[in-house]
């Protein structure tokens, strides 16, 4: 129990010097809950425009936009730019790391591929393509099943591969 | 195992954040306060929780809410310190008629929230006739009444 004194005619525990410590670490949790907030709006606790960034070279054939910080099992989503380059014969070959498979609940894929072959490191997506002078944008949605860094690695016969991580948030 | 963390997690950060929301947060509830621990209670039930609503995940989910209760009583009546930082001590705000404003800004509180608990509780009508005013550990205020002479 706090010692107890007597105040005037009370008998209490009141201790000023605690109290006005108590009320020093009431506004540094105030300042914490705000750089939280602020933390977040800027999308560095999760989806924000410090959080969205883009793996690969402007001018390069293959490129991926992702969030740099996900959160566990929240919906996300990386986008694939695949340059009229790397068509062959109206298709187009895309290799993902199996890693970043073992690590997510995979969503949607669009468009849909035609075609999915798994190997030991590799998941390898085929897609059609119909005009092959145009870029084409594949967006794999997902949600992080496990917390911590999260590797990617994209590519693309024809091009040098992409690889990045984005952190997921427990 | 998990569960036992994210109780524990969910209860630790509960427990600081109520702290720092200061003593008025926790005793002058108004209807949307309510909301907002309902709101609250349903966050914090989502994150314990997650997707596994298993009968073994609930009982290890209460009995790790509440050890963790058992724990920090016996850590308190142990150390005076932790009793002061987690329960707060009680502040005299008001001494024969004279009001500590001070005080009162420190944890956000003001003349009407005194006199409130003077008429609801002694029936007083003016601050002359209070001898002491406390705001106590759960952030209640006890009024004590001058003797009437």
């Amino acid at each position: 129990m706090p010692e107890i004194k007597r105040i005037g005619d009370l008998d209490i525990s009141q201790d000023l010097d605690h109290q006005h410590r108590m009320w020093r670490v009431e506004h540094v949790g105030w300042g914490v809950m705000v750089l939280l907030v602020v933390a977040a709006l800027l999308g560095l606790l999760g989806p924000g425009p410090l959080s969205n960034t883009t793996a690969g070279e402007e001018s390069a054939p293959l490129r991926a936009t992702y969030g740099r910080f996900d959160r566990y099992k929240s919906p996300s989503q990386m986008t694939v730019h695949i340059g009229p380059a790397l068509v062959h014969d109206g298709k187009v070959e895309l290799s993902i790391n199996r890693a970043f498979f073992d690590r997510v609940d995979l969503g949607q894929v669009d468009p849909e591929p035609v075609q999915v072959a798994a190997g030991p490191n590799w998941f390898i997506y085929t897609f059609a393509v119909a005009d092959a002078s145009a870029p084409l944008e594949v967006r794999f949605h997902y949600e992080p099943g496990d917390a911590g860094p999260l590797r990617i690695a994209v590519a693309a016969p024809g091009a040098p591969p992409i690889r990045f991580t984005s952190f997921v948030y427990p | 195992m998990v569960t036992i963390f994210r109780g524990l997690f969910t209860y630790a950060l509960l427990l600081v954040v109520f702290r720092i929301a200061g003593k008025r947060t926790l005793a002058q509830t108004t209807n949307f306060d309510l909301v907002l621990l309902l709101i609250i209670s349903e966050t914090t039930q989502q994150m314990m929780v997650d997707n596994d609503h298993s009968f073994t995940n609930g009982t290890l989910l209460v009995v790790t809410l509440v050890g963790a209760s058992i724990v920090l009583s016996f850590l308190k009546q142990r150390y005076k310190s932790v009793e002061r930082w987690v329960e707060g001590l009680p502040l005299i705000v008001l001494e024969n008629g004279v009001l500590d404003k001070g005080r009162l800004q420190g944890l956000r509180m003001d003349e009407q929230d005194i006199l409130e608990a003077a008429r609801r509780l002694q029936g007083i009508e003016r601050l002359e006739q209070i001898k002491y005013a406390v705001v106590e550990r759960n952030g209640e205020i006890t009024v004590i009444p001058r003797a009437s002479t």
